[in-house]
């Protein structure tokens, strides 16, 4: 009985090892949706509210330091941040209270001229499931100013794993458990509750990139939350890569460092939502953390992952305008 | 009715087996809902087979016992 026992246990297991395998591992490339197609290009409101930032001294061509970049088309500025927050992660049975209580993360302040500078790129350039990249090999292949990771869209099957837009073209559009960031042609930004986006509005609309992990973590007045569309893990102290929105062509990039015991624990959700509440963002949203978060400037990484050689399935990129896709 | 015997066996193991599978594939979702192992339109064709092999496991497994009263 007991050797018919593990016999059965030893089938299941098998076939999960080839289900996940099959689905998750193994390269193979994805049908891909249709293109967005619109009339619109960026609006001059786009382009002028860039303002100070880009219309200064443009004569002196590129500026770039290890924490500066600046062109007519991009700016981008970085600060690193470190600080005790006195605060322990007591979850998951309090097997992460030994991260301790530091926390250590990088901003990027982005001003750019032109949505399109504002890209993503899948691993290998390849929208399928199993593919992945390095951060920074895809960063040079972009020909990046400044690069993040993205929101995993292969790690997702779920049935309703929603809509895929990426520089201009639906790969996938479904409906979504999740909420949806939509980062527009003329650099407006908005995020969608689950289940609520219209394929052809969003084609009407122009969108230009969207994502889908989340949450969105600032309420409608831009304010901080304490609740977010999400499963109890995602709301634990992780590392974190997020997207801030101030207004069209300003936003910023934030990269907690994590997982790191006595330098960077990671952050709360609660704790990054106030963070972007008070950095002044209209709309923040949460992309994929955990071992995948990292940024790179050029093809250097900048943060301090606690995984240097993962590879990602997609990433965003600030790049100059006309870079590659 | 040595096949239909066989047919029962296949089905009865079949159906400890793929029960296992998504037992497991609960716990995972429990973990990660995003990966979705057990809503993932891919795992249809192994819902389909446990659904059929725990039909058959019941219906000619009872029929059979019905007959032989």
């Amino acid at each position: 009985m007991l050797v018919l026992m593990l016999a059965y246990v030893l089938f299941a297991a098998t076939i999960c090892a080839g289900y996940y395998e099959v689905n998750y591992v193994i390269p193979h490339s994805l049908d891909v949706g249709q293109e967005v197609v619109t009339d619109s290009e960026v609006t001059p409101a786009a382009s002028t509210s860039v303002s100070s930032e880009l219309s200064a001294d443009t004569s002196a061509g590129v500026t770039s330091t290890s924490s500066v970049y600046h062109s007519s088309d991009v700016s981008v500025t970085l600060k690193h941040v470190s600080y005790d927050s006195g605060v322990f992660d007591n979850s998951a049975s309090g097997a992460n209270a030994h991260y301790g209580s530091k926390i250590s993360y990088t901003l990027a302040d982005v001003h750019v001229k032109d949505a399109s500078n504002i890209r993503t790129a899948f691993a290998q350039d390849t929208y399928g499931v199993g593919f992945s990249e390095l951060l920074s090999s895809m960063s040079a292949r972009m020909g990046s100013v400044v690069g993040v990771n993205g929101d995993s869209y292969s790690n997702n099957r779920h049935a309703n794993n929603g809509t895929i837009v990426r520089n201009g073209v639906i790969y996938r559009a479904r409906s979504s458990t999740e909420e949806t960031c939509v980062l527009y042609r003329d650099g407006t930004m908005r995020v969608f509750p689950p289940g609520s986006i219209d394929e052809s509005q969003l084609v009407a609309d122009g969108a230009w990139q969207s994502w889908v992990f989340g949450p969105s973590l600032l309420d409608e007045g831009g304010d901080s939350k304490t609740k977010f569309t999400t499963w109890d893990y995602i709301t634990e102290s992780h590392p974190r890569t997020a997207i801030g929105y101030y207004g069209p062509g300003h936003y910023c990039l934030l990269v907690v460092d994590g997982r790191e015991p006595g330098r960077s624990r990671g952050m709360f959700l609660s704790e990054m939502s106030k963070l972007f509440s008070d950095l002044g963002c209209r709309i923040a949203y949460n992309l994929d953390g955990g071992h995948c978060s990292s940024m790179t400037k050029g093809t250097t990484v900048v943060s301090n992952p606690y995984k240097p050689s993962k590879e990602i399935s997609d990433g965003l990129f600030i790049c100059e305008t006309g870079g590659t896709s | 009715m040595r096949l239909i015997g066989l047919v029962i066996a296949a089905a009865r193991h079949a159906t400890i087996v793929l029960a296992l599978v998504f037992l497991a594939f609960s716990v995972l979702d429990w973990f990660n809902p995003l990966m979705g192992f057990a809503s993932s339109p891919a795992a249809a064709p192994l819902l389909v087979t446990f659904c059929l092999s725990a039909l058959v496991t019941a219906s000619l497994r009872g029929s059979r016992q019905g007959g032989r009263r």
